[in-house]
């Protein structure tokens, strides 16, 4: 057998979107990085519990739609990692097997996965790996500090304020009170680090509000409360690319029953039955058909922003516009887009199996360039000890 | 929809306008089981539906519940969302069994209500073999609902985890405590105070809580009427929805 | 030698079962598969066993054979340790060939003798029909030329025609025994894997009209040579007249062996005083404007591919001939649809794809080849096994279409196989510049075609490759 280089695809997680990352990983990158052929594909599962394990079963969607799955875990021992100066998994079990790791694919959603920790991991292990570095996923999956990046570098953000759980319990109405006096109703309150459409409501006066921020405290200790868009189109553009940034179609999502953005669990809902055409068809717009320069204009934007989060790889960047008065605001970006968007790569041009093949080679990109930064030290300070 | 009652996160949904109707869901069940039910409902009531805590979307509490416990969360829950009066209480197996705690101690005054296949009754099989049995069959039950058989695997899985159906035995010992108590508790006698006009429909196949149950709720609810189901089982109301309707609908007129 | 091992794995039976089944119970072929065979785990992999009743009859004489071999080893142990031994090494081989016994006994005993009843009663049958008899000759195009005739002259006639592959004597006359005696035309496909093959079907027909689709190495293996095959398929001659036989010029070992100036010869040109003109090729389907005097004819068509023209015309031509209105040959040619698996464009995610996976010969690829040039796209995608069955020209063919590829295609897919390396060769020589792709596991390639297509795309699926070839 020729030796392939192994890819570990991380997928599963301690997260609400547990389940979402599992059919990311499964059908958008797993099956694509088989039929490439040019890999061993490594699966590694993290449970809801947090507990990470390897088993080539874990390639299947069957594995873990058909039930079974904790009975499955019960009987697998958990992996163990070890720092080599690389990154090797341990398999345990009668054939105790060490495989060591060319390549990270991260696919995961929402805390303990997207938000920067796996990829604070994996750098410390000194391995290439797809997607967003660690500094970008951080920044991403704080919906406040991607704010905040996005107004630095200029770009269009609603109206918002944010307040923390210490604070509010302390004076509640006294937050409210200042919440309404700078912004107006119909608000927006989200909890600032959850992934998808997660704790958020759509409040229009001071009760709703007071329940709104109640529901978004009890998932996160910072929220984010902000003004809603009139005339309302959302859209989404989705990114790959480090210095270069190439851009997948402008993708206006349908709006759920709770007037919130919730388009990864639009994908969970539709599924796949529906003869393929899943999210192309019946769950959006795509490519969005936006009036006039408007179009051009996400994709400038979308782009300006992923720059300045310092993005790589891929993400999805989704935008706020007021057709009214045309203005573009920035609104959130997911580092890692569920199932990588693929409908939306494969409508611009680029299929699953070339959408991976893209992300690692960008991910080897990465690699070699911190690689060329990367310089030792040598100091004599310890001999003075 | 979400809320937060005491600590406690609420999945809820209110829908139309007029007097309230609250549908409360049974163990392992979720407030979806009742879509088609709050479909024809709404058009003349407002709906209050809601996940009971460990069930579709609201998660469960951090320590063991008794019924009394869901009951002071109802209570917590209504006058969170602001309703001051409840016309009517439509409740299913476990959520007939807090529906009798809260009438029968007072804590609620519903102007009527109706109970599907009432738990509240304790029977001498072991509570670990009656576990076993009920929560297989709601589990197979829950995806009969038209509409659920449909959507993907994978978010039926979701809903199936959060049902708790299928993680009976990986919920973690608080709610395996929860589902002991309750099923421990029997309300026979809390029934018994009951004033509120009651009608009791029930299954004629049902297995989990048998007809006998019925009759005994029948028996100590002064003025209740009783109606029997054919061809339905424990989740009456989805085997036999038109039936059912047809009930709630000339008992409410 | 190294994995005969695998000769007594549990599953080896079931194997030869499997293999019986998909050579279609022919000793000679299914001998020359098994002895080609190394590892019999990587036998099963394309379809499954189906177990029809003579497969579980078959599998029952396996379990007796085995029985008796495994006694007959035991009862020789007192004889010689290894005399057993001996038996047993053997038993593998033993099984095939006292399988293959009650085969061959139950054709020459049972089968043969009903045969030639049921070939005589078509015969007389055929005598005394009244229709007017096509035969339909060529080493490809068969198929495509019965289908597309068939669908023109329904307009105005009661037409049957030979089902599916039911080409040899045999299968003829099973159709024969269905005809309700009234039709006015019947469209015969003849096939032909050996000299005389053409004969024995024109003795039970005796076509009043031939028609010659194509000339090509296929059945090489079978038939020795090219010049076999020309003869073959010129014993339509001695049947009917030339005058009365259209031939495929298009097909260069036709031309070769038809008179210049044929006028009964058909090509994209046109046929039979008919010109073709204003050809246009889409995925959405032909069109072209056929004349002769002052006759013109609109032809339309959902058939995908310039190599179309030809066949078309030649249904055209035919039908004038037999007294159809141009209308009717209009609304004739409009009917015609692509065929299941032969240049059948479908879309998927937003992609085009090709179905032509029916399709294995040489001058099918040509034309394939040449409808993605002629085609717009984004990514011009070609994939395919190769072809089987082309004997000592092996190479020449595959690196040929390697080089026909090269200034056509974005990207080229192959299956991996013993012709892989020769367009690997022919793509390299002519410079090609697009990218390679080398898949080892074809049918989880087609299962998960959706993953490698994306909007713009036309990919080109041409000749899937059963695994008895391989």
């Amino acid at each position: 057998m020729s030796k392939k280089e192994t890819i570990a695809v991380f997928f599963g997680g301690v997260s609400p979107e547990h389940d979402i990352s599992i059919v990311t990983a499964i059908s958008s990158v797993i099956r694509p990085l088989e039929l490439d052929g040019r890999y061993q594909v490594l699966p590694i599962y993290i449970s809801k519990k947090g507990i990470w394990y390897s088993d080539s079963s874990f390639k299947k969607i069957e594995t873990f739609s058909g039930g079974g799955i904790s009975e499955l875990l019960d009987k697998l021992k958990p992996v163990s990692v070890t720092f080599d100066g690389g990154l090797t998994i341990e398999k345990p079990g009668l054939k105790r097997s060490k495989i060591k790791v060319g390549i990270a694919f991260p696919a995961m959603h929402g805390g303990n996965g997207e938000d920067g920790s796996l990829m604070g991991l994996l750098r410390m292990a000194n391995i290439p790996f797809v997607g967003c570095d660690m500094p970008a996923s951080v920044i991403a999956m704080d919906k406040l500090l991607a704010k905040q990046v996005a107004e630095a570098n200029g770009t269009p953000v609603v109206k918002y304020e944010y307040l923390y759980a210490d604070a509010f319990a302390e004076k509640p109405d006294k937050i409210i009170g200042e919440l309404e006096k700078s912004l107006e109703y119909p608000l927006f309150v989200k909890p600032t680090h959850l992934g998808s459409s997660i704790g958020i409501s759509r409040v229009s006066n001071r009760k709703e509000l007071q329940n709104g921020i109640e529901v978004a405290l009890y998932y996160d200790n910072k929220v984010l409360v902000e003004e809603a868009v009139p005339n309302l189109v959302e859209v989404t553009v989705p990114i790959i690319g480090n210095e270069v940034m190439m851009p997948a179609l402008v993708e206006r999502p349908l709006i759920n029953d709770n007037n919130v953005f919730d388009f990864d669990t639009k994908y969970m809902n539709s599924g796949k039955k529906s003869g393929g055409k899943h999210g192309s068809q019946g769950y959006s717009e795509l490519p969005a058909k936006l009036p006039g320069k408007l179009y051009e204009a996400s994709i400038d934007i979308a782009r300006s922003v992923y720059k300045a989060a310092e993005c790589e790889g891929i993400a999805r960047v989704d935008l706020l516009i007021d057709s009214k008065s045309n203005t573009i605001y920035f609104n959130e970006i997911n580092p890692m887009p569920g199932s990588l968007y693929s409908h939306n790569w494969r409508k611009s041009g680029i299929s699953n199996v070339e959408l991976v093949a893209k992300l690692i080679e960008l991910a080897r990109q990465r690699y070699e360039k911190h690689k060329k930064l990367e310089k030792t030290f040598s100091t004599n300070f310890l001999k003075q000890f | 929809m979400k809320i937060v009652v005491n600590n406690q996160l609420i999945n809820y949904s209110d829908e139309g306008k007029g007097d309230v109707v609250l549908l409360l869901h049974g163990w392992g069940a979720s407030l979806q089981t009742f879509d088609a039910m709050t479909n024809s409902l709404v058009r003349n009531y407002r709906v209050v539906r809601l996940d009971f805590p460990a069930f579709g979307g609201s998660p469960r509490p951090t320590n063991s519940w008794s019924v009394g416990d869901y009951a002071d969360n109802i209570i917590g829950f209504l006058d969170k969302i602001g309703i001051k009066k409840v016309a009517v209480v439509i409740a299913h197996s476990f959520g007939g069994r807090v529906t009798i705690k809260l009438a029968g101690e007072g804590k609620l005054k519903p102007g009527k209500i109706i109970l599907i296949d009432s738990g509240g009754i304790r029977h001498s099989s072991s509570p670990r073999q009656r576990a076993y049995k009920l929560l297989a069959k709601t589990g197979k039950q829950v995806f009969r609902i038209p509409g659920l058989n449909k959507v993907g695997d994978a978010a039926r899985r979701r809903l199936y985890q959060g049902a708790g159906a299928m993680d009976y035995f990986e919920v973690g010992d608080e709610m395996r405590e929860t589902f002991i108590r309750i099923i421990n508790e029997d309300v026979r006698d809390i029934a018994a105070n009951i004033q509120h006009p009651t009608l009791i429909i029930w299954g004629e196949d049902d297995k989990e809580t048998p007809v006998v149950d019925g009759e005994i709720f029948h028996d100590k609810i002064s003025g209740s009427k009783f109606k029997i189901i054919t061809h339905a089982g424990h989740f009456a109301y989805l085997d036999q929805p038109d039936e059912v309707m047809k009930e709630i609908e000339s008992f409410l007129k | 030698m190294k994995y005969y091992w695998t000769c007594y794995l549990p599953s080896y039976p079931k194997v030869i079962l499997y293999m019986l089944q998909n050579s279609e119970y022919r000793v000679g072929d299914f001998l020359h598969w098994y002895y080609r065979t190394r590892d019999f785990r990587k036998v099963m992999k394309r379809r499954q066993l189906i177990w029809t009743a003579k497969v579980k009859l078959l599998g029952l004489v396996e379990l007796l054979i085995i029985l008796a071999v495994l006694t007959v080893a035991w009862l020789s142990v007192s004889l010689s340790i290894w005399l057993s031994i001996l038996i047993l090494l053997l038993m593998p081989i033993i099984l095939v060939y006292a399988i293959v016994i009650p085969l061959w006994a139950g054709r020459a005993l049972i089968q043969r003798p009903k045969e030639k009843r049921m070939i005589a009663k078509a015969t007389a049958k055929l005598d005394k029909h009244p229709a007017k008899k096509i035969a339909i000759v060529g080493s490809y195009g068969k198929t495509t030329t019965r289908e597309i005739l068939k669908t023109v002259l329904v307009e105005e006639f009661k037409v049957a025609a030979t089902p599916g592959n039911m080409n040899t004597p045999i299968g003829t006359s099973r159709f024969v025994d269905t005809l309700d005696g009234d039709e006015d035309v019947l469209l015969f496909e003849l096939g032909e894997s050996t000299i005389g093959d053409v004969r024995e079907l024109c003795e039970i027909i005796q076509p009043d009209l031939g028609i010659i689709t194509g000339i090509n190495e296929a059945h090489l293996e079978s038939f020795g040579s090219v010049e076999n095959t020309i003869s073959t398929i010129f014993e339509l001659k001695d049947f009917i007249d030339d005058s009365h036989i259209y031939k495929n010029s298009d097909s260069r070992l036709v031309r070769d062996n038809t008179i210049k100036d044929d006028p009964k010869s058909y090509s994209k040109k046109g046929v039979a005083g008919w010109c073709v003109d204003r050809v246009d090729v889409s995925l959405e389907g032909t069109k072209f404007t056929l004349s002769k005097g002052k006759k013109s004819i609109i032809a339309t068509s959902k058939l995908v591919g310039e190599h179309l023209v030809g066949v078309l015309s030649l249904a055209a031509a035919v039908a004038d001939d037999f007294g159809l209105t141009t209308k009717e040959i209009e609304s004739g040619l409009k009917n015609t649809q692509p065929f299941e698996h032969r240049m059948q464009p479908y879309k998927l995610h937003g992609a085009w794809i090709i179905d032509d996976t029916y399709n294995g010969n040489r001058e099918g690829v040509e034309a394939a080849i040449r409808l993605l040039d002629q085609l717009d796209a984004k990514r011009k995608v070609y994939v395919t096994p190769g072809l089987v069955e082309q004997g000592n020209r092996k190479q020449e063919v595959h690196e040929n279409i390697g080089k026909l590829l090269a200034g056509v295609a974005d990207v080229v897919v192959l299956m991996q196989n013993s012709t892989t390396q020769f367009i690997q060769r022919g793509l390299e020589s002519a410079g090609f510049k697009g990218e390679l792709q080398i898949i080892d596991n074809p049918v989880k390639f087609y299962t998960h075609l959706e993953h490698f297509v994306a909007e713009g795309d036309i990919i080109m699926l041409q000749n899937d490759w059963p695994d008895f070839y391989e």
